[in-house]
């Protein structure tokens, strides 16, 4: 078989589980929000004359941009002292300020009802557009970070040390040298954090309060308390639609960027100098201790305060049902859940990722196609793909909201995207020379496959399967749509035990939360252990 | 025997051309050779082929006087090192190391007493257990040296290994290489394009141009008696002259030259080779005009340059070639523009056909 036969082989299990799964109930969402069956654009026309839904979509714009602005004007003194100066411990600030960003939005979302019920006696910030705009600054600044700081410190200094001798101050150097080679970074970092807040879902259901919805909060309370499907179509029409011109808009400008040269390694990292620097350290620490480090602590904190005084009992009765209301489950088969659910479509991500990933390895065209194809997911809201996938599956084979494995396959979708960018340049990019050096070193074909291809593919493996298990054990975006009720996951279990009363369900929210928070933080980290090189770094 | 015997090597790529045309190379136990070429010239192709990474047209590879010809890559018992390393990234320093030996079915403990042996061999017994990534381009070229060596092999292969090093580095690996090759008592081939690099480690050098070793000769050899115009041209010796020899003259636009007899052969078109070296300023206080050995050419002053030890005059001979001639410090130096006298020592002229 030629190898694009082969590829298309490959590739039919993969897209035609997208088809089913994305292509379809995407297009049910289009046809509803365009009202295509019955009225040309009217459900989308409602929407926009509608004021209420008007001020949604205003809303949900405000808060984007000033949270991204918000997210910049943190992110990037951080990223100055953590990709310009040495120092001890950078390394470690540095993989903290990412522990939130891997965190499911649903405890990001319960560490701010914490953090703010903490300070309310002082000032009140719950259910305030504040609230959302400090959690997305909790979230993202590590977007800011590693973009930006990753392109600065491949920054070659000489142009910068050019402009001084010139006669620059060290002000004018940084704005008419280093800024305008940045702005690809600084770009790319701003277009994903305004994406990311403008889509935000967890976040902004947990901590908003009234008046404080956004589109997405909005398509899910259309679907879940209005039952008014067609508004909900129309709204994730309008947002998708927003996301492809914002995507569009960034692509144009990045277009127009020429590539720049770049240093070879971390040159321009420099030691400690002086008191200005130590002032630039000690400011960002605290910084990131405030805006990143107190909601964990109060997260942590809260889930272990019981009355006046401090225990484990939130933990302890987790194992219990929750009386006081009436489809209720003990958290701790929420857990289970999770964990089954989690890995069923760290599974399915798995075996549909590599497929698409050996086919893009087969054959280039198909390569492109299968690659384009799998981050189509990426792009859409979760929350579109959860009504999608609940307007698809009705009726039909997975009837019932969430037959079992409707759940973990809906999981996957999210998590295949992840798998494929990690395997794909592994399985592409072995470099030939490795095998030729073991070869020379004295090694058959088969020694060369045991000893070079099978461990540097099956770390890729880990890799991936890591990352598929942290993403799908805290998607809640898709899973609130289709997860039964009965049937619930840890993050859709932590949300309901929020919406209801008495201090017993918050504090298990709390303790459901530091568990879900544990699980990811503990994948994550092996995850980091196992890989190699560059592999799995995105 | 020869660690390596290499005979009428022809190779190409796929349906193209060949890319060695009957290559031949010999190298002696204890002994590097250096293989210099422009890009292209098929160099690393030769290399590849005496791997077994490459197949032959046609040809024979004899390896410690075994023919290879059926013998796999693995089997073959040479050690490759690459010119941007190709560690395995998924194994530490002495991970990788130990690979060979592990390969040669050695138990832990003599596999262990091979990878302490060969990273003290390249001084980098403390990196033992680095990551690979974490290592300078220096460390990890020693790296895969010391990898190379430990699985013993009968014949060292060095493809390009210093070239993304920084120049004093790479001369410093290059002049270590020769007793690190005695002392393993094998042969090494050393592929460069780079002359420093391989007057630093051969104790010979073969010159390839266009997919054949047209000189292999001991350095000082080479550069005093180039074979051909081209390999004269690549090590850049001096400038080559079209002329037409008649009654025992070249006569050419850079001015009359009389030959020494063993030139005078026949008459008709000839490449001449000036030597950089064949030629002295002509000094005052000296007679003038040629005598016995020596013809005089005119020459427009260049430029005159400091060269440490000595100056260089770059001067224009009326055929337009530049030379570069050697001044004693003795000599009062001329002025840019001057036209000044230059004489030719005869006998290091060399005569080729008029390609």
């Amino acid at each position: 078989m030629s190898r694009r036969g082969r590829a298309a082989l490959l590739a039919v299990g993969p897209l035609v589980l997208l088809a089913v799964l994305f292509v379809w109930p995407l297009t049910l969402v289009l046809v509803r929000g365009l009202g295509v069956d019955a009225s040309p654009l009217a459900p989308v026309r409602d929407v926009l004359l509608d004021p209420y839904l008007r001020g949604v979509a205003g809303f949900t714009l405000r808060q984007a941009v000033l949270s991204t602005v918000l997210t910049l004007i943190v992110g990037l003194p951080v990223a100055t002292v953590l990709s310009r100066l040495d120092f001890r411990g950078r390394r470690t600030i540095e993989a903290a300020t990412l522990v939130p960003f891997v965190l499911p939005t649903v405890v990001v979302g319960t560490a701010f009802v914490a953090l703010l019920g903490r300070l309310s006696p002082v000032v009140d910030l719950r259910r305030t557009t504040a609230a959302i705009l400090l959690a997305h600054v909790f979230f993202n600044v590590s977007v800011v970070v590693r973009t930006v700081g990753g392109l600065w410190r491949h920054l070659d200094d000489a142009p910068v040390l050019a402009a001084r001798t010139l006669g620059a101050t060290p002000l004018r150097a940084f704005l008419h040298v280093t800024l305008p080679r940045l702005r690809p970074a600084i770009a790319a970092a701003a277009t994903v954090v305004f994406l990311f807040t403008f889509t935000s879902f967890g976040v902004v259901l947990i901590v908003g309060g009234p008046g404080r919805s956004t589109i997405e909060v909005e398509i899910h309370r259309a679907t879940a308390q209005l039952l008014d499907l067609r508004t909900a179509a129309a709204l994730s029409v309008l947002q998708l639609a927003a996301v492809v011109a914002t995507l569009v808009t960034y692509d144009r400008t990045r277009r127009r960027q020429a590539a720049r040269p770049l240093a070879r390694a971390a040159l321009a990292v420099r030691p400690l100098a002086g008191a200005r620097d130590r002032t630039a350290v000690a400011g960002v620490v605290l910084l990131l201790a405030v805006v990143q480090g107190l909601p964990l602590l109060a997260l942590l904190e809260r889930s272990l305060r019981v009355g006046d005084g401090w225990g484990f009992d939130h933990y302890r009765t987790l194992g219990a049902p929750t009386r006081e209301a009436v489809l209720s489950v003990a958290p701790a088969l929420a857990i289970r859940n999770s964990l089954t659910i989690a890995a069923v479509a760290t599974l399915i991500a798995m075996v549909v990722g590599t497929l698409a990933a050996l086919a893009a390895v087969e054959d280039g065209r198909w390569g492109r196609v299968m690659d384009g194809a799998l981050m189509l997911p990426l792009g859409t809201s979760a929350v579109t793909l959860g009504l999608g996938l609940l307007l698809a599956f009705r009726s039909g084979p997975f009837a019932g909201r969430g037959a079992l494995l409707l759940v973990p396959l809906a999981q996957a979708l999210v998590a295949i995207p992840f798998v494929v960018r990690t395997m794909l340049p592994v399985l592409r990019g072995i470099d030939d020379r490795l095998r030729e050096a073991a070869a020379t070193l004295g090694a058959t074909p088969r020694r060369v496959r045991q000893e070079i291809d099978l461990p540097i593919v099956s770390r890729a493996g880990l890799v991936a399967a890591g990352f598929a298990f942290a993403i799908t054990v805290g998607e809640f975006g898709a899973t609130i749509f289709v997860a039964r009720a009965t049937n619930p996951t840890v993050p859709v279990a932590i949300h309901r035990a929020l919406g209801l009363p008495g201090e017993v369900n918050l504090g298990r929210a709390m303790a459901l939360s530091v568990l879900l928070a544990l699980i990811t933080g503990l994948v994550v980290t092996l995850v980091d252990r196992v890989r190699v090189g560059a592999v799995g770094r995105f | 025997m020869d660690a390596l015997r290499v005979e009428g090597l022809r190779a190409g790529y796929g349906d193209g051309p060949d890319v060695l045309v009957d290559a031949g190379l010999d190298v002696a136990p204890g002994e590097v050779v250096a293989l210099l070429g422009a890009s292209g010239s098929g160099k690393s192709t030769l290399l590849r082929c005496v791997a077994g990474l490459h197949p032959l047209r046609s040809g024979r590879v004899r390896i410690g006087g075994e023919d290879v010809a059926h013998v796999p890559v693995q089997a073959r018992g040479i050690g490759l090192v690459f010119q941007d390393h190709a560690l395995f990234p998924h194994r530490d320093v002495a991970g990788n190391v130990a690979f060979g030996p592990r390969m040669q079915g050695l138990d832990a403990t003599s596999t262990e007493e091979r990878v302490a042996r060969a990273l003290a061999g390249v001084g980098l017994s403390h990196l033992a257990h680095r990551a690979v990534d974490e290592l300078s381009g220096g460390e990890q070229q020693r790296v895969a040296l010391a990898r190379a060596l430990a699985a013993r092999p009968r014949l060292l292969l060095l493809d390009e290994p210093y070239g993304s090093l920084d120049r004093p580095l790479r001369e410093r690996l290059a002049g270590e290489l020769p007793s690190l090759v005695r002392g393993e008592g094998i042969g090494a081939v050393l592929v460069t394009h780079d002359q420093q690099e391989a007057l630093r480690a051969a104790d010979r050098i073969g010159v390839i141009v266009r997919g054949e070793v047209r000189q292999l000769d001991r350095p000082d050899a080479l550069w005093r008696d180039p074979i051909d115009a081209d390999v004269a041209a690549f090590l850049g010796v001096g400038v080559l002259l079209d002329v037409d020899v008649a009654g025992g003259v070249a006569h050419g636009a850079a001015g009359p030259l009389p030959l020494p007899g063993a030139l005078r052969t026949a008459g008709g078109p000839a490449t001449l080779l000036l030597p950089h070296s064949a030629l002295r300023l002509h000094g005052t206080g000296r007679a003038t005009g040629g005598h016995e050995g020596r013809a005089v050419l005119t020459a427009t002053v260049v430029e005159v340059r400091f060269a440490g030890d000595h100056h260089r005059l770059e001067a224009r001979l009326t055929s337009g070639d530049v030379v570069s001639v050697r001044v004693d410090d003795a000599v009062a130096l001329p002025a840019p523009s001057t036209i000044v006298e230059l004489t030719v020592r005869m006998e290091a002229l060399r005569r080729y056909p008029r390609a």
